[in-house]
C-alpha cells in the first residue's frame, strides 16, 4: 500500500488533535494548515491524495476552496467535515467537489476507515 | 617337349590374371571417373581403401609365377632342345628368321629376365635347322600373349606408381600446409625433447630472441634464459621432469628471457606435453610482455600517486580541522565566560554557532575516516526554531544560486510550540544540506521546504521535511548512486556539506529515513524524516540522576589542586578561569618544562596537559611525571582530532584524554570518570567514608 498524502485544513488545534489521533498509525504524510490560502498552496506543492477541509476557516469559506482545489484538478478526494448541520452547506460542498461530508463531532473510527477506504482507492 | 611347355602355364591362372587385370582396370577407371566428376574425396578414398594395392599384389604374384614357370620351362627346353637338337636341326631353319624377328620384338617389351633364354633358344633352334613350324608358331602365340600381359602390367604399375605419387602430394601439402601455420603463430613457439634440447621453432621465436632456428635448433633451451636464471630454471626443469604432466607454470611467477644481444625480456609462457612420433616432447608458447609490465607499473604508479593524494587531502584535513578547532574552541570558552553577562545580546547565537563550527570541524574528520562514528547527542527543540535555523543556514545559498525558496510548517498548530527531542544538530544539518543540494543542482527556479507530521504504521509519529524543487529531477538510475558514498550526482556544479551519503546515515542512525520521490509535476523530493521524542520520554529519572552525580563530582572538585600546562596564551586564560571557578586551587604552566619544575607533588593532585607544545610537548611532560614517581591523575587535552595523540598520550601515562574545548561539561565528566575509576580516592576519601 502505497503512502497516502493527505492535508487537513482546520483551524482548530483541538480538532486538528483529532486528526492526528485517528491518522496515526495510517502511514501517510499529513500536512496541517488553517487556512484557504495555505490550503490552496500546499496542494498546489504536495498534490495530496485526500483532503479533509473544515468550511468555516478565518480567511474564507471551505466550499470556495473545494472549488479552486478541484477546478485546479489538485486533489480529487475531498472530505469535508464541519459543526453545521445545514443540508444546505452539505449541498453546496458536495457540489463543489466534495466527495463526502461528515458532521462533527466526528467519530474516530470512522474517518480512519474513509482514509484507509481512500487509500485503497489511491492505489 | 611343347606337350610339357601347355601343361606348365595352366589356362585358369591365366584367365585369373586376366581377370584381375581387369578388375584393377575398372577400380582405376572408377578412381579416374570420380575425380574427374570432382569427387575427389572418395577418389582418394578409393586410391586409399588399399584394394587397388591388393590387386595389383595379386597380379605381380601370379605374373611372377609366371615368369618363375616360364624360366623353369625355358630352361628344360633348353636342355630338351640339347637333347634334341641334332635330330631337330635340319628342321627348323626355315622358322629361324621369323623367331628372330619374334625374339627380337619380344626383347622390347618382355621384361629382362625373358630375354636371356629367349636369345638361348634362339640360337638353339638356329641349330636345329627347320624344325616343326606349327609347334613353333604355338610359342610365337604364347610369347605374344606374354609380352602382350607383361605390358598391361607395366601400365598398371604405372598407374599405380601415379597414384601412390599423387598420395605422396597430398600428404606432402597437408605437412606443408601446417609447417605454414606453425610459423605463422603469432606467438613464439619453441618445441623441446625432454632433455631441454631446441627441436624446432617458429619465426615468432626467432624475433623475439633474435636468433635463427638454425642456430637455435639443438641448443639447450637455457640459452634463452638469462645468465643468472639459467641454474634455477635447469632445476625446475629438472624437477617437473621427475613428474612431468601438463600443468600451468606457477602461477603469479614473473619469467625473463635474454635475447641475442642480451636484452632480458619479461615473458608470458605456458608449455604442454606431447607425443611426437618417436619421443615425448615439450611445446612452449612464449609472449612478450614487457607492455603489459608497463602498462601494470603505470597502472600501480598511478594508484600510489591517488594514495598519496588522497593522504595529502587527508593531511590538509586534518591540520585546517586541528587549526580551525583551536579558535574555535576559544570562541567557545569565551561564550562560556559570558554566561553571566547581560549585555552579550547574541551569547546564545554565539554559542550555537561555535558549537556548529565544532560539530562541522568534527564532520571533516569524519569525511577523512567515514569508519569514526558520530555519537548521538540529544537535545531540544522545537519545528519552529529548526526551520527558522535551517532557513538562516540555506540564506547564503539561496541567494547566491538565484532560486526562489519558500518554507512552510505544516505540522499541527498543537505541535508548533512543543519541544520535541532529537540529535538536532543532525537533523538540521542533514535538511539544511538537502535543501542546498536541490538550490544548487535542481536546475530549477524555485525550492520549497515544507515540514509536517508522518503517521507511521507503526503507530508512531515522525516529524517529516519535504523538500522540493521545480528542476530537472534525478533519473531512476541515478537516484541510488546519489546515496552512496563519495557520489553528488551528474550536476557539475560544485558540491557542498557532506553529502546525502552521510546525510541519510545520520538521520537512519536516529530511526528516521531520507527518501527520494519523484515529483509528478517534475522535478525532484527529498523527504528526511526523524521519530517524533518528547524530552519527557526520555528516562527522566536518568536525567534527575545525572543531576545527583553532578553535584556528587563537584564536590570532588572543590577539592583539586590543578597544574594546568597549556601553550596557547588565550586557551590558558580561559581555561585557568574555567577551572578555578571549580577547583580548589589552579596553576598554569606554559610548556613541559616548565610543567615539571611547578610541578609541586605535596600540592598538586591533578595535572592537566596539552599535546603540542614548544620545548617539551605533553606526552614527554607525562611520560617524565610518572617516572618521576607521579601518580596522580593526568587528563590530556588536545585539538587534535585525527592522528595518534591520543593514543600516545594514554601511552605515555595520561589516564584519559579530553578534547578541546575544554568546557565544565567535560571536565566534570571527565572528574567522574577518574572518581569511577577510584583514581580521586585520596580527594574524595573524606567525602565516601562519612
Amino acid at each position: 500500500m502505497r503512502d497516502l498524502e493527505l492535508i487537513v485544513v482546520e483551524d482548530d488545534p483541538m480538532a486538528q488533535t483529532i486528526y492526528i489521533d485517528a491518522l496515526t498509525g495510517t502511514g501517510c504524510h499529513a500536512s496541517f494548515c488553517s487556512t484557504v490560502s495555505s490550503a490552496l498552496n500546499l496542494a498546489s506543492t504536495i498534490n495530496p491524495d485526500v483532503i479533509i477541509m473544515d468550511l468555516g476557516l478565518p480567511d474564507g469559506s471551505g466550499v470556495d476552496a473545494i472549488k479552486k482545489i478541484t477546478s485546479a484538478g489538485l486533489c480529487s478526494n475531498i472530505l469535508v467535515a464541519t459543526a453545521s448541520q445545514k443540508i444546505a452547506e452539505h449541498q453546496a460542498a458536495m457540489d463543489a467537489g466534495a466527495d463526502l461530508v461528515l458532521v462533527k463531532p466526528i467519530d474516530q473510527d470512522e474517518l480512519h476507515r474513509r482514509i484507509l477506504s481512500f487509500s485503497g482507492s489511491a492505489n | 617337349m611343347l606337350e610339357q611347355l601347355e601343361g606348365r602355364l595352366d589356362r585358369p591362372s591365366f584367365e585369373r590374371l586376366k581377370l584381375l587385370v581387369g578388375q584393377q582396370f575398372n577400380h582405376l577407371q572408377e578412381t579416374i571417373s570420380l575425380k574427374d566428376a570432382g569427387r575427389e574425396a572418395e577418389a582418394k578414398a578409393l586410391v586409399l581403401s588399399g584394394r587397388g594395392k591388393q590387386l595389383m599384389d595379386e597380379v605381380r604374384r601370379i605374373s611372377q609365377r609366371e615368369l618363375e614357370i616360364s624360366q623353369a620351362l625355358l630352361e628344360s627346353t633348353r636342355k630338351d632342345l640339347e637333347v634334341w637338337s641334332s635330330v631337330l636341326r635340319n628342321l627348323i631353319y626355315a622358322s629361324v628368321a621369323v623367331l628372330v624377328l619374334i625374339l627380337t620384338l619380344s626383347f622390347v617389351a618382355v621384361d629382362r629376365l625373358l630375354i636371356k633364354p629367349l636369345r638361348i633358344i634362339e640360337r638353339q633352334l638356329a641349330e636345329f635347322a627347320r624344325g616343326s613350324v606349327d609347334e613353333v608358331e604355338g610359342i610365337k602365340t604364347r610369347i605374344d600373349e606374354i609380352t602382350h600381359f607383361s605390358t598391361r602390367v607395366s601400365q598398371f604399375v604405372k598407374t599405380v606408381k601415379q597414384a601412390d605419387r599423387a598420395l605422396f602430394e597430398a600428404n606432402r601439402t597437408k605437412q606443408q600446409y601446417l609447417a605454414d601455420m606453425i610459423e605463422a603463430v603469432p606467438d613464439a613457439l619453441i618445441v623441446t625433447d625432454y632433455a631441454g634440447s631446441i627441436l624446432r621453432c617458429n619465426k615468432a621465436a626467432e624475433a623475439l630472441f633474435g636468433y635463427e632456428a638454425t642456430q637455435l635448433i639443438g641448443q639447450q633451451v637455457e640459452v634463452l634464459i638469462p645468465v643468472e636464471l639459467g641454474a634455477l630454471h635447469k632445476k625446475h626443469r629438472e624437477r617437473f621432469l621427475s613428474n612431468p604432466v601438463d600443468r600451468p607454470m606457477r602461477p603469479g611467477a614473473e619469467f625473463f628471457g635474454q635475447t641475442k644481444d642480451g636484452k632480458r625480456v619479461p615473458l608470458a609462457i605456458s608449455l604442454n606435453l606431447f607425443n611426437a612420433s618417436d619421443a615425448k616432447q615439450i611445446i612452449l608458447s612464449l609472449r612478450d610482455v614487457t607492455e603489459i609490465k608497463e602498462t601494470q607499473r603505470q597502472l600501480e604508479k598511478s594508484v600510489n600517486d591517488l594514495r598519496s593524494v588522497e593522504s595529502k587531502r587527508n593531511q590538509i584535513f586534518g591540520m585546517v580541522a586541528h587549526e580551525l578547532r583551536t579558535p574555535v574552541a576559544a570562541i567557545s570558552m569565551m561564550a562560556q565566560q559570558h554566561d553571566d553577562d547581560e549585555w552579550l545580546q547574541d551569547r546564545d547565537d554565539l554559542k550555537r554557532t561555535a558549537r556548529d563550527l565544532l560539530n562541522t570541524i568534527d564532520d571533516m574528520r569524519m569525511v577523512i575516516n567515514p569508519t569514526l562514528e558520530r555519537p548521538i547527542r540529544s537535545e531540544t527543540f522545537t519545528v519552529q526554531q529548526l526551520n527558522a535555523s535551517v532557513a538562516a543556514n540555506v540564506a547564503s545559498i539561496v541567494s547566491a544560486s538565484g532560486v526562489r525558496y519558500e518554507q512552510a510548517n505544516a505540522i499541527p498548530m498543537v505541535f508548533n510550540e512543543l519541544e520535541f527531542s532529537s540529535d538536532t544538530y543532525r537533523v538540521r544539518i542533514a535538511v539544511t544540506n538537502v535543501v542546498k543540494n536541490a538550490c544548487i543542482h535542481s536546475q530549477g527556479d524555485k525550492v520549497w521546504m515544507i515540514s509536517r507530521l508522518y503517521m507511521g504504521r507503526n503507530e508512531k509519529q515522525y516529524l517529516e521535511w519535504l523538500v522540493m524543487d521545480n528542476g530537472v529531477g534525478i533519473p531512476e538510475d541515478e537516484i541510488e548512486r546519489l546515496f552512496r558514498s563519495g557520489e553528488r550526482g551528474e550536476s557539475k556544479a560544485e558540491g557542498s556539506g557532506l553529502g546525502l551519503f552521510i546525510t541519510k546515515s545520520w538521520i537512519e542512525e536516529i530511526g528516521g529515513k531520507v527518501e527520494y520521490r519523484r515529483r509528478s509535476g517534475g522535478g525532484s523530493c527529498f523527504g528526511i524524516r526523524v521519530p517524533l521524542v518528547s524530552p519527557s520520554e526520555q528516562s527522566s529519572a536518568a536525567v534527575k540522576d545525572e543531576k545527583v552525580q553532578r553535584q556528587k563530582v563537584l564536590s570532588y572538585t572543590a577539592k583539586l589542586n590543578v597544574l594546568f600546562v597549556e601553550d596557547e596564551i588565550m586557551l590558558r586564560m580561559l581555561g585557568q578561569k574555567l577551572l578555578s571557578t571549580m577547583v580548589n586551587d589552579i596553576d598554569v604552566a606554559v610548556n613541559g618544562v616548565e610543567g615539571l619544575s611547578r610541578l609541586d607533588p605535596t600540592h598538586h593532585n591533578i595535572v592537566m596537559t596539552d599535546y603540542f607544545m614548544p620545548e617539551m610537548s605533553g606526552v614527554d611532560m607525562i611520560r617524565q611525571l610518572r617516572a618521576d614517581g607521579f601518580d596522580g591523575p593526568i587528563i590530556g587535552v588536545t585539538a587534535a582530532t585525527i592522528g595518534e595523540q591520543i593514543g600516545e598520550m594514554l601511552n605515555a601515562g595520561a589516564d584519559l584524554v579530553l578534547p578541546k574545548p575544554l568546557t565544565k561539561d567535560s571536565f566534570i565528566g571527565a572528574i567522574a570518570e577518574l572518581a569511577r575509576k577510584r583514581r580521586l580516592d585520596e580527594v574524595i576519601v573524606d567525602e565516601d567514608r562519612s
